[in-house]
């Protein structure tokens, strides 16, 4: 029952913002019904639109999830976007000068990756342990710090001199992830990693103690969980989520390289992802899923209409305001509507 | 007032078509259980909540309350069981604040103050108008509230339950205090479910049950029995018996326990020394933020004491953690939906929260046993007869004594032999409150050693073996209740003891 009624609260939202926009292409005269149609064509059309939106989907899987796993713990980690670069500038270095088989060097290096995300994350860990400090601030500083700390070292010590950006090198050929018919293999790990999440959440006794923390740290701590280590290894565990999804974007994508802007939007969409999904780390997997799908189907429609690209934004935000707006709609009309029935009741009853 | 209805979304009846008529300088009282609708009442007469349907009438005028601003200019005035007060400012400040006059924007504060004065006078109260707030007692803080409604020319003036934070000697004052408003012409709303007090003072009384009027009868020829009998609905068969303890070891000792606040540098706590043996209840009597809730906190690991040890089973346990803590000590804290359960998280995982650190509850390496983690929430919930409709709701939508139910299920299920109970009935009704009484005095027999603290001081005189009085932080007192009466309880509890 609260399954269904989640699904149906997402289904009506997404479909009310969908005629949200509509009505807004409309006034910019151009037919919605092209613009949607393209969206689906690019984005879910054909195997190999399809393959692609869940490449492009994969690094928001990791970073939804790592937002989700955090929030629902009560733990506030906004440095997706930071430990994310981390990992990614971390895999990149090393692929160049690491010399080892393929078969071990990728799982080598997608780990080294999600540990350097750990690893800055584990800053605000320690902060946060030894002096108190407010992991919100913390991660969110630290954002700043990896990105302009990563464009350095993609700048100066690392540039590939042959590139017109500041980019490291090319890493070796041997650890480019494989893909089969055009889906990387990153997707499987992002899949291993919703199913470990969720295993994590509901099945262990940590991931109990984390959620307790997360509906009332006090109830958690009074009760006896273990609140400062839960805090310090779900930070430090999806700090390594956002790191893994930064060594994926190396090994898996298409560049192969570490290159400013290749974070793009992946950590704070990601944020976003997890605040519309409640949380939950199953509902974040699958509107990763869906951004994957416009953020891809965007690409076809700036090819197809004359809508660009940068109109995803716009629907996303839509969608975001839409879900949350429903939600809570859903919420209070259904009740007024139950206490009036019940006044109605009560009052004739007399 | 008249057919007051009130449903909170979704679906709880809060009140039923509930009329209610004030005459002028009349002391009405409102009484019933707790969740019987008193507050809602009141709270929508002073404007604070809106009616679901009815109507009221001030004066022969029908009126619509919208805010507590409307119900002012109306003449109605509330004190809440809360204060609103600031401590730092003075009394006559808090008294004019919302309704100081002031000239370009500045206040005479001279003119003021003598202002609020003169009313202090006009009605008899001793307080001085120039102290400031926080260095008045509870009961005198009280008094400014009232001073407050009356500087805002309140005619009828609502009093929701003042005597729950006071002393028996306070509460006499404060009842003189009453009745001398109604000479001058005041209008009282009384709220409060201590029946002798509302026979001492009202002239009607209305009872309330279940969101529904039961009647209001004048005081005259009215027993407390008949009142407490349509308060609940059937004869009160309160009398708790209780056999003679025989303690044979301590299970709790806490020795020359000293605790010294970060921001004030005030001794919250010095030099406490007091015992719990099996097999019986131990009881902390004292006037609220008087450093019981410290003591307890203390003795759960959440504050580090400065010195002192507390031991458990012979055991000093001052250095260890809560989590380890916890494996031996059963606690039910003062907050049940703050600190006592999730209220979001569902009832069967509030049901298994500390269990989930035994042995029996582990599953492989990692892993929770909710196959053992249903079982146990069943048994429980069966055998402290908590009603729910499905372990998967929130505790959200049980009533306040249900949800104290599954606390008391979870801890006193843990089978820990020392047993910390923290104000454990607070805001129940008379039926939850009598299990939980029944509950604590099973525990007893079962041979564990209990603390109880309460404010409830009949409470305590009932349940305990022996009591400990504790003022200031100190333990000003220790007796065995049989041999005390609530009276002399109450001066130690004050200070005012030799």
């Amino acid at each position: 029952m609260r399954v269904f009624r989640r699904v149906a609260i997402s289904i009506i939202s997404i479909l009310t913002a969908f005629v949200v926009c509509a009505i807004l292409i409309r006034t910019q005269k151009s037919s919605p019904i092209e613009v949607y149609r393209a969206l689906y064509t690019y984005g879910l059309g054909s195997w190999a639109a399809f393959s692609s939106t869940l490449n492009t989907a994969t690094p928001l899987i990791f970073t939804g999830i790592s937002a989700a796993i955090a929030f629902a713990s009560g733990v506030v980690n906004l440095g997706q976007h930071g430990q994310l670069l981390m990992g990614a500038v971390t895999t990149a270095i090393l692929g160049v000068y690491l010399n080892i088989p393929s078969w071990l060097g990728i799982p080598v290096l997608a780990v080294v990756g999600g540990f350097a995300g750990a690893l800055w994350a584990g800053i605000a860990a320690m902060l946060k342990r030894h002096y108190e400090m407010d992991e919100f601030i913390s991660t969110l500083m630290l954002n700043f710090i990896g990105e302009y700390f990563t464009i350095y070292l993609a700048t100066y010590p690392f540039l590939d001199r042959k590139a017109y950006v500041p980019a490291t090198r090319l890493i070796k050929r041997v650890y480019f992830m494989p893909d089969f018919n055009g889906l990387n293999v990153a997707f499987f790990v992002a899949v291993f990693v919703l199913v470990l999440s969720f295993w994590y959440m509901k099945m262990t006794r940590q991931g109990y103690e984390s959620r307790m923390m997360g509906y009332n740290v006090e109830f958690a701590r009074v009760g006896g969980c273990a609140v400062e280590s839960n805090s310090t290894f779900v930070l430090l565990f999806t700090g390594f989520l956002s790191g893994l999804a930064g060594a994926l974007l190396i090994l898996g994508g298409t560049q192969h390289r570490f290159m400013k802007g290749i974070g793009a939007n992946f950590g704070w969409d990601g944020v976003m992802i997890a605040i519309i999904a409640n949380n939950n780390v199953i509902e974040t997997f699958f509107y990763g899923l869906f951004f994957g799908i416009l953020k891809n189907g965007a690409i076809g429609m700036e090819f197809e209409t004359s809508v660009p690209s940068e109109f995803i934004l716009f629907l996303e935000a839509i969608i975001v305001l839409c879900v949350v707006g429903t939600r809570s709609a859903i919420e209070y009309y259904s009740q007024a509507i139950r206490s009036l029935t019940k006044l109605r009741k009560v009052v004739a009853e007399k | 007032m008249t057919k007051i209805y009130k449903i909170y979304p979704p679906n709880v009846v809060a009140l039923s078509g509930v009329d209610l008529s004030l005459d002028k300088g009349e002391i009405h009282s409102v009484i019933g259980e707790n969740g019987a609708g008193k507050s809602t009442l009141m709270k929508i007469l002073y404007g604070m909540i809106k009616p679901s349907s009815g109507e009221i009438m001030v004066n022969g005028q029908r009126v619509q309350i919208t805010s507590p601003l409307e119900a002012i200019k109306l003449g109605i005035g509330m004190v809440h069981q809360e204060f609103m007060l600031i401590p730092s400012f003075h009394v006559y400040e808090n008294v004019i604040l919302g309704q100081e006059k002031s000239i370009a924007g500045f206040i005479k504060k001279k003119q003021a103050a003598n202002h609020v004065q003169e009313i202090i006078d006009r009605y008899g109260f001793k307080i001085d108008s120039n102290k400031l707030v926080s260095q008045l007692s509870v009961a005198a803080q009280q008094k400014v509230e009232i001073i407050k409604q009356l500087y805002r020319k309140a005619d009828i003036l609502i009093l929701d339950e003042p005597t729950a934070v006071l002393t028996p000697q306070e509460s006499d004052e404060l009842f003189e205090q009453i009745i001398e408003l109604k000479r001058q012409g005041k209008t009282i709303v009384f709220i409060s479910h201590k029946l002798d007090e509302v026979l001492k003072i009202s002239d009607r009384i209305t009872v309330l049950r279940k969101g529904q009027k039961i009647a209001t009868v004048e005081n005259k020829n009215i027993s407390a029995a008949e009142l407490a009998k349509m308060m609940i609905g059937r004869p009160l068969s309160y009398q708790i018996k209780k056999s003679q303890s025989k303690p044979k070891r301590e299970i709790l000792s806490v020795e020359n326990l000293s605790v010294r606040s970060r921001k004030s540098d005030k001794e919250i706590l010095s030099d406490v020394n007091i015992y719990v043996r099996n097999g019986e209840v131990v009881g902390i009597a004292g006037i609220e933020g008087n450093g019981q809730y410290e003591l307890v906190q203390c003795i759960i690991g959440k504050i580090k004491p400065d010195s002192g040890r507390i031991v458990i089973n012979n055991a000093d346990v001052t250095a260890l953690s809560i989590r380890e803590r916890r494996r031996i000590i059963s606690y039910v804290p003062q907050d049940r939906k703050y600190v006592g359960l999730a209220l979001k998280a569902t009832i069967l995982e509030n049901l298994i929260m500390t269990h989930h650190l035994k042995k029996e509850f582990h599953k492989g390496f990692l892993s929770l046993n909710w196959k053992k983690a249903k079982s146990h929430a069943k048994d429980v919930t069966k055998q402290f007869e908590v009603i729910y409709r499905d372990l998967d709701e929130q505790p959200m939508v049980l009533s306040g004594g249900n949800q104290q139910k599954v606390v008391v299920a979870r801890e006193f299920s843990l089978g820990s032999d020392l047993i910390v109970l923290d104000q454990p009935t607070r805001g129940l009704d008379i039926a939850s409150t009598e299990y939980i009484h029944r509950l604590i005095l099973e525990m007893r027999n079962a041979d564990k050693g209990i603390l109880l603290v309460s404010a409830d001081l009949d409470e305590l005189m009932q349940l305990s073996d022996r009591l400990y009085v504790i003022r200031d932080g100190r333990i000003v007192a220790h007796f065995d209740p049989n041999e005390v009466d609530a009276h002399t309880v109450g001066t130690y509890m004050l200070g005012a003891a030799g």
